[in-house]
């Protein structure tokens, strides 16, 4: 490429620079220097320069380690679910049967379904006096009475993390099932020859297709669950008694109830290093696997 | 070229005539069209439909105003108004719960409208509406309806039970409720909107005043964690002994009226909208002989009644750029003829209304109890970091009724909590 060819392209790069930059990077700066300061929601009076106190504030607030921990507990229990779950329904549907076209269909329903219709529905399934889990249970005779799902404190998070998984983990086996289809069939077939059993085909060939799709999956469900926000706020608001309150309505309430703009922007930027650092310490796993 | 010539000053002769033209279509259109903003509630008291109806009443009287309203649910309504007061399109008009009035006035988000009043308001309304819209002696905003939570109370299960009467006190109430649920009237005779949200505090307040205690000392320390320990107590005890629906602490106003409208629960508290529909036979199970309403009753020897209010008013925001049209509005919205009007599911701000045949029909009881309530009712904390108290409060108060902390630790980590905001 010659160079003014090169600077032709520099040139019609410049629209998307301009784009991504005022879209993207424009708020995540102005999110950047609002840490730094006790600015308010309505920004009536001047702010203040305050440094690094936001942040160091951020680590001993109880409210913010506590809903952390939420958030943390929410994506590990919820991303591991979704993998195991999503990666063994992608195999199961890969495989030859009747009707296998329709429950591929059928397959993309839940994640289509948007995740504040999902909370709603979730939410009146898990209704104690008229929703449709109390009811199937009691039918089939697991449970003598219906119970409260949301309101009870030990069972509130995990009812969140199942309504979550059911719609999530089809994006996983659409995944896992496009991977799946790229396989040669020869590699398969050559393995059954040379006297591979089913287990070794699927961990030395199926398994190592695959995991390339898997790890954008991880990723961006990584990403989506460390940041949960709206279905949990939709479910529960946070409660009980704070009990499923996440990173991000934690950051929200900073924010916009107690009009905290700069603590809030703080404990923002404090959320989006953790998804870094999970996200380098995870490739940083896999390369180091990779290369030995 | 000389066509393109020709075209060029045609060109420019149109568009130097045409603010000529623009001006003369203006005046012949008459006075300036205004436009306002008014952010309202999408739930109880005056539906989306009724203040729509209103509105378009308004504008008919009013040609040269346009209103656009927009409604949200009140959990969002004080941050809606918050952040669009931040940016470059701030609302005209705004409802505003009584527990915000302090904030926004510190704030200076609200217009001083004293002396825009007219006399007729300032005589003819109930005192308590310009109680709650006044702060430091200045008017704030105009009363669109007073509230309070209600005792609703089943008289068919009552009566089931042996009980002719309605519980004059505490102890009473709860010796009924115990008669319920031993003679298998109904499972959990009480269900209350404890979730941990702003309801949640509505319910805790009316007990709370029950026992003649409140949230802060005259001089505005919060002393909830001594005065306030009663009350929980009895919220926990009911929990304990069975007798409260243990999906209370999940459920928001809509939830409990569903549950006492499908005939699962003797006794709860809600607004007064609760009323005209649990007496639907369209959203009620129950008959309309079956529904008692009365003003909670306090405990033996303390008091003889408790409310607490849940008012709301109409005000103008500071930014607004047309005062006097957005005045015009809300004074409209609550003039005595339009509350009349719409009167079905919120009772009017008029002293007069209540002596009215047409508004008594077949709610004295309510209106009875609104009357008292409404000459008897306390207001939660009125102070501009209230949000973010109530938020540490619910928080505390529903650890307690989960049986994590005993109530009176509760409220003494709650209180040290409110004492740190910054």
């Amino acid at each position: 490429m010659s160079i003014a060819e090169a600077r032709k392209c520099n040139v019609l790069i410049v629209p998307m620079v301009v784009i991504m930059g005022t879209m993207i990077g424009w708020p995540l700066l102005q999110t950047f220097f609002l840490s730094f300061t006790d600015t308010t929601l309505m920004g009536l009076e001047p702010a203040g320069f305050v440094g690094w106190q936001n942040f160091v504030d951020a680590f001993h607030d109880d409210g913010f380690l506590s809903s952390l921990k939420v958030s943390l507990l929410f994506a590990l229990v919820v991303v591991t679910s979704e993998m195991v779950l999503g990666t063994s329904v992608g195999l199961l549907v890969h495989q030859p049967f009747i009707g296998r076209s329709l429950v591929r269909a059928l397959l993309i329903l839940p994640w289509a379904v948007p995740t504040v219709v999902n909370a709603i529905m979730w939410r009146l399934i898990y209704n104690p006096e008229y929703g449709a889990l109390n009811s199937l249970l009691f039918q089939l005779g697991i449970m003598k009475e219906y119970t409260s799902w949301l309101s009870n404190a030990d069972r509130a998070l995990p009812s969140i993390m199942f309504a979550d998984v059911w719609k999530n983990f089809s994006l996983v086996a659409l995944i896992t099932l496009s991977a799946l289809q790229t396989l040669p069939l020869s590699q398969i077939e050559a393995a059954k020859i040379d006297g591979a059993g089913a287990g070794q085909r699927f961990f030395y060939i199926t398994l190592p297709h695959i995991i390339p799709s898997l790890q954008v999956a991880l990723v961006l469900r990584i990403i989506e669950t460390v940041k949960v926000f709206d279905i949990i706020y939709i479910m529960t608001k946070g409660g009980p008694a704070n009990k499923t309150r996440s990173g991000s309505i934690f950051v929200y309430q900073e924010a916009f109830t107690n009009s905290r703009m700069g603590s809030g922007s703080a404990f923002a930027i404090i959320m989006v290093a953790l998804i870094m650092i999970l996200i380098c310490m995870y490739l940083r796993v896999l390369t180091t696997k990779r290369s030995s | 070229m000389k066509k393109g010539g020709l075209f060029l000053v045609c060109l420019l002769c149109s568009l130097a005539l045409s603010p000529v033209f623009a001006t003369g279509s203006k005046e012949s259109q008459g006075p300036e069209q205004i436009e306002l903003r008014f952010l309202g509630m999408a739930q109880a008291a005056y539906s989306e439909q009724n203040v729509n109806d209103m509105t378009a009443d308004f504008m008919k009287e009013h040609p040269n105003i346009k209103v656009y309203t927009e409604f949200v649910p009140y959990e969002e309504l004080r941050n809606k108004t918050l952040l669009a007061y931040g940016s470059n399109r701030p609302y005209d008009a705004v409802l505003v719960d009584d527990i915000w009035f302090a904030e926004y006035v510190s704030k200076g988000m609200l217009r001083d409208i004293t002396d825009q009043i007219p006399t007729s308001y300032k005589k003819g309304g109930l005192a308590g509406g310009w109680n709650f819209t006044t702060k430091q002696g200045k008017v704030y905003g105009v009363p669109w309806f007073l509230d309070t939570m209600y005792l609703y109370y089943n008289t068919t299960m009552l009566k089931a039970a042996g009980f002719q009467q309605a519980p004059t006190s505490i102890e009473d109430m709860v010796a009924m409720g115990k008669a319920l649920k031993e003679k298998w009237i109904v499972e959990y005779p009480f269900v209350f909107s404890l979730a941990q949200a702003e309801a949640l505090m509505c319910v805790y307040s009316n007990f709370l005043e029950a026992y003649g205690a409140s949230f802060q000392d005259k001089n505005g320390k919060y002393t909830l964690d001594t005065t306030g320990v009663q009350a929980l107590e009895f919220l926990l005890q009911l929990k304990e002994n069975g007798l409260l629906n243990p999906n209370s602490l999940e459920y928001l106003e809509e939830d409990v009226r569903r549950v006492f409208s499908s005939g699962d629960a003797a006794f709860t508290l809600n607004w007064a909208y609760m009323f005209a529909l649990a007496t639907d036979p369209k959203e009620s199970s129950l008959k309309k002989e079956d529904v008692g309403v009365m003003v909670l009753p306090g405990a033996s020897g303390i008091k003889e009644s408790a409310a607490m209010s849940g008012s709301m008013g109409l005000s103008v925001l500071a930014k607004s750029p047309h005062l006097e049209e957005a005045l015009a509005y809300i004074l409209y919205l609550s003039s005595k003829d339009v509350q009349d009007t719409y009167s079905n599911l919120q009772l009017p701000v008029w002293t007069a209304s209540y002596d009215d045949p047409k508004l008594r029909e077949g709610r004295e009881l309510l209106v009875e109890a609104s009357k008292k309530a409404f000459s008897i009712m306390n207001v939660r904390p009125s102070e501009p970091n209230y949000q973010e108290a109530s938020a540490i409060l619910q928080q505390y108060i529903q650890s307690a009724l989960y049986g994590d902390i005993p109530p009176q630790k509760a409220l003494q980590e709650a209180v040290q909590k409110i004492s740190e905001i910054k």
